[in-house]
């Protein structure tokens, strides 16, 4: 395959799955302008399909400077996630992975002797080489990843309990 | 509100899309399984990279820390050794904030370059990224 067969990002990708991708994936609040530039797209185009994503509840807008500024609702993209691991697995699959990720986070309380990331990270100081501190960031993050996984399994779980006497919903 | 910075689910949703639309990955997962979410891999068609590999399938990680703007996107090739890989991390500062990796199978030690993208989210970086290995690197560095 040389060059001039692989498809680019703009021509594989059309632009209301860009503007999709590169809006509730953003790190800081961002502009229409700035989205459009990112996703390729018409600023027209992005405004349109932020609009979409706002009201889906999948992004939120807050002013900055006098301008509006988008970036990814953690409430829907919660609430998004939840739903998809209460379509896609049993309890019985969410409780094992729960058993794990208990284990996995007991795993780092031992290991570094912390309660939590936060002192993980408090436990870098100035005598700390800096492979270790970078080590201690790094797990700290991926610990408060895994806390997050455990929170959405915990709370799709109840839906369960809620839900008991509905079927299983059918994946989407 | 949940604070910045905060774990976002649509990163690893929106990633895995990317390499869905790759015609060289033939399947995606999500490691240690779907609920968990801590990486995805990606198995490669070995037939459909330039030049062919074989017979297993090579492989692709993402990692990506949203919430400290680091990521590792590894390809290894289990036939040959072969190894690369673009990192944001701490390990070369030197290089800025992200660097190209690759080390060949007759190579001592791993060689690193500086890399620059014109993007800054995660899916159009890992986009630029695949796109960079099947018709860049691979060819040249895994060639004849």
């Amino acid at each position: 395959m040389s060059d001039a067969e692989r498809p680019g990002w703009t021509e594989s990708v059309s632009a209301a799955d860009r503007v999709r991708s590169v809006a509730t994936t953003l790190s800081e609040p961002r502009t229409a302008n700035w989205i459009a530039g990112e996703a390729e797209v018409a600023h027209e185009t992005a405004s349109k399909y932020l609009d979409r994503l706002v009201s889906d509840g999948k992004l939120e807008t807050s002013e900055a400077g006098g301008k509006t500024v988008y970036r990814p609702d953690p409430v829907g993209q919660y609430l998004a996630e939840m739903h998809s691991l209460y379509a896609e697995h049993t309890a019985d699959e969410l409780a094992e992975s729960l058993t794990e990720i208990t284990d996995q986070l007991r795993r780092w309380q031992a290991e570094y002797d912390t309660e939590t990331p936060n002192e993980l990270r408090a436990t870098i100081d100035e005598t700390t080489d800096a492979a270790t501190a970078d080590e201690y960031r790094r797990v700290a993050t991926e610990w408060e990843q895994l806390q997050y996984r455990q929170s959405l399994v915990e709370d799709t779980l109840r839906l369960y309990d809620r839900f008991a006497d509905d079927p299983a919903p059918t994946p989407v | 509100m949940t604070p910045p910075g905060s774990p976002n689910p649509a990163v690893y949703r929106e990633l895995r899309d990317v390499l869905r639309r790759q015609p060289e990955i033939t399947a995606t997962r999500s490691e240690p399984d779907a609920v968990q979410q801590r990486y995805l891999v990606a198995s490669v068609a070995p037939a459909r990279i330039e030049p062919p590999t074989g017979p297993e399938s090579p492989r692709i990680e993402v990692r990506w820390l949203a919430a400290r703007d680091q990521f590792r996107i590894d390809y290894t090739d289990p036939n040959t050794g072969f190894h690369c890989g673009w990192h944001r991390d701490d390990d070369h500062p030197d290089l800025g904030a992200t660097h190209f990796q690759y080390e060949r199978p007759a190579d001592d030690e791993p060689t690193y370059e500086a890399a620059d993208f014109a993007a800054t989210t995660p899916p159009k970086l890992l986009w630029i990224c695949l796109d960079e290995l099947f018709s860049v690197r691979l060819p040249t560095l895994t060639g004849p």
